[in-house]
This record gives C-alpha cells, structure tokens and sequence, in this order.
C-alpha cells in the first residue's frame, strides 16, 4: 500500500522538493530590492505560464485569453483595496473571479476547437481588455487604477519587495504544489487522455465537456491569482499590461520551457523574464532580439527546455538500457520520426527505439 | 438624415473597409490552404508593407515622391519578397502544432513591429488620399470617392488572383500542391516553391490592404494588430482556406463593424463584433461558407 502509494507519488515529491529548494534560493541569498523585483515579477509569471500549461499542456486547450483574465485578478484585487478593503478577500475575490470568467470563455471550447478556439479565446481575451479600457467609472479607463495600497495580512504589511517575495514566493509555491496534485490525480490522468485524443477518451467513458471547462477554469483561477499579486506588486495598473500581447508572452513563456510538463513552464517563466530585463539594456534594439529570439527558440526547441532536457536524460538512460538488454532496432533516421519524437518531447536525432519512445 | 439613408450611408462605408478586410483574409486564406499555417503575422506584414508603399509615395526616407500607383506596386512585391523569405523559415513549423506556429510567427510579428518602429518612427503619418476627398452625394447619401477607388482595386486584385490561380501554370501548380502535396510533387511540381509563393501572394495582398486603407486612418506602427485581427476574423467566417468565403466574410464583417459602431457605440464595435464573431464560431463552426464535415478517429 504505501510502496505503490510511494511509486505513485515520487515523480511529483521529488518536484516539489526541488521546487522548495528553487524557491528557498532568493529568500536565503538575502535579496536587495532589485532583485526582489525580478524576483517578484517572475514568481507573478510562474503562476500565469502555469496555469496556461495546465489548459494548453495538459489540457489539450488553447487560451490566448490568458492575459485579460489576469487583467480580471488585477482590477478585482485594486479596486477592492481602493475601497478599503482587506488584502486576503481581495485576493480570494480575484482568484473566484478568474475562475468563473475563465469558465465563461471555456464554453465555446465545447463547440470549437484548434484555429478556432485560438481565434474565440483571443476575441474574448481583447474583449476583456475592450471593457478595462473603456469602462471608466469602475477600472478608470486607459489611465487605469493607481496608488494601490500594499497587501496587508493582518498587521503584516508587504510594503516593499524583499517583504513581498515571502508573500509571492510562497503563493507560488502552493500553485504549483495544486498543479502537481491535479496533474498525477486521477482527473489529470484523464486529462492527459483527453489531449492525446478526444474522441477516444469520449469513447472511454470520460466526460469531455466537464474537463475541458475545468481546464478553463484552473486557468483562470491561477490567472487570477497572479493578477492579485501584480495589482499590489506594481500598486498601479492599466489596460496595457493585459492584452494580447500578454496572452502571447505568457504562452511564449509556457512553449518555451515545455508544454505538459510540470517544471517548463517555472523555467520558461524565468528564462523570458529573465532576458528582458537583460535585453533592456540594448535600448531600441530591446524587442527586436527578443522576438528574434522567441523564433529561434521555437524553430530550434521544439520541446522547450524541459522537453530537450528530457531528451538529454532519455538518451542517456537509453543508451545505459540498451547496453544491458542489447536490445538493437533499426534505427529510424526519418525526418518526420525525428520532426514527431522532438515534437512531443522525445529524443531528436539519434536512434530513437521504439521502447524509448513509448517511454515516457 | 432619414433612418434609410444612414443604414445606405453604412452599408456603403461597411463594404469600402470591408473590401480592405477581404484582402486580409485572402492573405491569410491562401496560405492557410497551401501550407496549412495561420500566419498570425499577417497584420505585422501589413502594416510592414504600408509603410515600404508609403516610403515611395510620400518620399519618407528622403526617398522622391513616386505616383501614387507605382508606389502600391512598389509596397506589394517588396512586401512579398518579404513574405517569400518567411516561408523559408516557417517551412519547418507548418507540421507543427498550432501553438508552435502561434509564437513563431507572432515573434516574427514582434520583429516586424520594432524594425519599423525603428525605421519609420512611432509617431505615425498622416497620408494624403491620391484624389481630392470632397464627398459626393448620391441621393443623400454622403459617399468619399475614395472608397470607389478602395472597391475598384479590390475587385481587379481578387480578379488577377482568380486569373493568377485558374488560368496560369503557377497557379494550377499551387493550387494543386494545396490539395495533395505528395501527389502534386510526384507530378514533378515544385511543392515548396509553390508554398513560397502563396505566401508571397499572401503577403502581398496585406501590403494592397494596408495601402488602401492608409489614408482612411493614421499610419503608424501599430496599426497591424487590429487589421489583422480583423481579416482573420473574416477568414474565419468565410471558413479558413475558402477563398470566396474570405471576400463575403470580409465584407460582412465590414458592413456589421460599421453598422454597429453607428448604431449602438463606437468605443464597443469591437467588443460587439467579437462577441458576435464567438456566436457565429459556436453556430457554425466551419465558417458560413464551409461544409460541415464528421471528424475520424
């Protein structure tokens, strides 16, 4: 009982104690408040990639309205603290909030898929950030929300970044602790079903509809969260910082550390957020090298990081595996086998075996 | 103004943008069905071309002023040859999945926003029409004779596309390569040659659409974003890679916008016109024009 109970949940333990130990990591180095700030800034993007991976990942979905239900966390959260609210209603508020819009923009996922739910989830993401702007007596229209006052639990005030970085730190740790629990329960494993092939997880018994709208609202729910963080992060939002181009970040972030695995999107997060700070420094040249960049990735890095890392320790323990067993097939040097193993994460190049392949 | 006059006066303004909106979604149309890619660049292309086509008809650059439809021709095939190089490096996405296509050509996008911010400035211009712009007026409706000249020059493009893909080599070839790509090359026709093309085809109809509509708006860089959203829209209402679909869902979609912005709010069309866009997609899925098709296993 507890050995296959141990076998089941080693995979994520080990994740998660990795996780701790990665989080744990800026809190012991004592950051300054500049760190902190990036610090802050990717645990904020941790969260959201993570919740798209959990819809697009896992779920098999598509959601590029990723950046105006951050937008939802962020006003909800604001505009309560604006009225004297409390930061930990504010905050539960924002993450129901998320959930329950993301829900509403799931639905059409129901009828309509690939191209055409991009194309509904987009839609709705600009919609969203039609009525932020436009809105004006609630969300103050493109001026937005300013002077947002600090989180505050209890007499604990989060007034600058080295403080925040507790609070943010820890709130990620505990989404992604959720994910690593959803995704190895039994209702991620028929998730996982339903990506690899609707029809036939339909055929299995597995209600689709239900899934695909709690996919939605997972996504909602962690971009809500997010939102909260980053209303009271920054303590001014506007209309900008949740369009398109914000859904497209966020899934930028998610493609390139690894689709539909568990640490990708927590590497993506860092890496993009990351390079852009760096990437100021060159000024006018800033977002020129940056989507250069996003499309070398892309074209190179099929599997993000997570995926080429996987590769790496695949072949590697394939190589040890085969040495044992001999086991020696043909190797298939296709293009398509390699376009196709790289594609869902597999080995590139090499001679991938059937038994690898199937592996994971 | 009589209530019958504003909806004519609409309807008229609707059909001139969306004839714009139409060669959007030819663009985006055309190559979807060639290469099976949604060029999520389209509007960054756009709005790339205009500004190339502007370049010559404004003398931007300290570049002479050139006529009017030397610089349309000018804004066209570089923007394809533009195009014709994006090909080569999405040939490798087009197997991929959407989300892969998605960034990668979205990044390009990012690209192509910058280096114009960076060429041309982020002001933005103001671009004299190529005729007077005094309004005419056809039994009380109040029409700007630019828009006949938008209309007449979609109706030769897509009539030279028509031609282009129904009467010459090329375009059997692509249009052949676009139904079996394997069957189309065992018949000796060049598939990724074909591709390029498309895409240059493609490319080359946003450049037309954005200098056509340059002088309705105020160009600057940004200007990509919205427009392609738009013709992808439209695309999609037509059904993806249906290339008449794609002219009548242009001009709906235009109609529609116009309609509701003199109707209801102009600071809500689009809002208006996306959520009816997600009524139309759960309705008919397959586009207005498409067939309705039983998904294998």
């Amino acid at each position: 009982m507890s050995k296959a109970w141990l076998r089941r949940w080693r995979g994520p333990l080990l994740w998660v104690a990795l996780a701790v130990i990665l989080a744990m990591l800026p809190l012991a180095a004592q950051l300054d408040s500049f760190w902190a700030h990036i610090v802050n800034e990717m645990a904020i993007y941790v969260i959201l990639t993570m919740g798209m991976n959990l819809v697009m990942g896992y779920g098999g979905q598509i959601n590029l309205a990723m950046g105006g239900l951050f937008g939802v966390g962020a006003y909800s959260t604001a505009i309560i603290l604006l009225h004297k609210g409390s930061f930990p209603v504010a905050f539960v508020v924002s993450a129901l909030l998320g959930t329950l819009v993301a829900a509403l923009i799931g639905l059409p996922a129901l009828r309509v898929r690939s191209h055409y739910l991009a194309l509904v989830t987009l839609g709705l993401g600009i919609a969203l950030d039609i009525i932020f702007t436009n809105w004006e007596a609630v969300t103050g229209g493109a001026i937005g929300l300013t002077s947002i006052p600090v989180a505050a639990i209890g007499t604990l005030q989060f007034d600058d970044d080295t403080k925040m970085s507790y609070l943010f730190l820890g709130v990620m740790l505990a989404t992604l602790l959720i994910a690593a629990v959803f995704v190895h329960s039994r209702f991620g494993r028929n998730l996982k079903a339903m990506r690899d092939d609707l029809i036939a997880a339909r055929a299995m018994g597995i209600n689709v509809g239900i899934y695909q709208l709690t996919c939605f609202a997972f996504s909602g729910f962690y971009a809500g969260i997010a939102g909260s963080l980053y209303a009271v992060w920054l303590s001014y939002i506007s209309p900008t910082s949740f369009d398109l181009n914000q859904s497209i970040f966020i899934l930028a972030q998610t493609l390139v550390g690894g689709m539909g695995t568990l640490i990708g999107p927590v590497i993506g997060a860092i890496l993009l957020v990351g390079l852009q700070q760096y990437l100021l420094s060159f000024g006018d040249l800033q977002l020129i090298i940056y989507g250069a960049l996003i499309v070398v990735i892309v074209l190179v890095a099929r599997g993000g990081v997570a995926g080429g890392l996987t590769a790496l320790w695949q072949r590697l323990a394939g190589r040890a595996r085969r040495g044992r067993k001999e086991i020696a097939m043909a190797p298939s040097t296709g293009e398509r086998g390699a376009v196709a193993s790289a594609a869902i994460g597999g080995t590139t190049g090499g001679s991938p075996t059937r038994e690898e392949r199937t592996g994971n | 103004m009589t209530g019958l006059l504003l909806v004519a006066q609409n309807i008229v303004g609707g059909l001139g943008i969306g004839c714009v909106y139409a060669l959007i979604a030819l663009g985006f149309s055309l190559i979807y069905r060639t290469m099976g890619l949604v060029n999520f660049a389209q509007g960054n292309l756009l709005m790339f071309g205009t500004y190339l086509g502007l370049t010559f008809y404004m003398g931007l650059l300290g570049l002479g002023k050139f006529s009017p439809f030397i610089a349309f021709l000018a804004g066209i095939i570089l923007c394809g040859l533009i195009g014709i190089g994006l090909e080569r490096l999405f040939r490798p996405l087009a197997n991929l999945d959407l989300s892969y296509i998605l960034v990668g050509t979205i990044g390009i996008g990012i690209m192509l926003d910058n280096i114009a911010n960076h060429i041309w400035g982020s002001e933005g211009i103001v671009v004299p029409a190529p005729i007077a712009n005094n309004e005419i007026n056809v039994g009380g409706v109040r029409i700007s004779p630019y828009i006949f000249i938008v209309m007449a020059m979609t109706v030769l493009l897509v009539i030279g596309l028509q031609l282009f893909l129904t009467r010459t080599n090329f375009g059997r070839g692509l249009r052949a390569s676009a139904q079996d790509r394997e069957i189309a090359a065992c018949f000796g026709i060049p598939v990724n040659t074909m591709n390029a093309v498309a895409f240059a085809v493609g490319a080359g109809l946003a450049a037309a659409a954005g200098l056509l509509i340059a002088p309705m708006i105020y160009v600057n860089p940004a200007i990509g974003d919205s427009l392609g959203i738009k013709g992808f829209v439209a695309a999609i209402i037509g059904g993806l890679g249906d290339l008449p679909g794609a002219v009548i869902g242009g001009l709906l979609f235009g109609v529609i916008e116009t309609v509701i912005s003199g109707y209801i709010s102009s600071s809500y069309t689009d809002l208006i016109a996306y959520l009816l866009l997600t009524v139309v997609l759960i309705v008919r899925p397959e586009g207005l024009l498409g067939a309705r098709t039983v998904e294998k296993v």
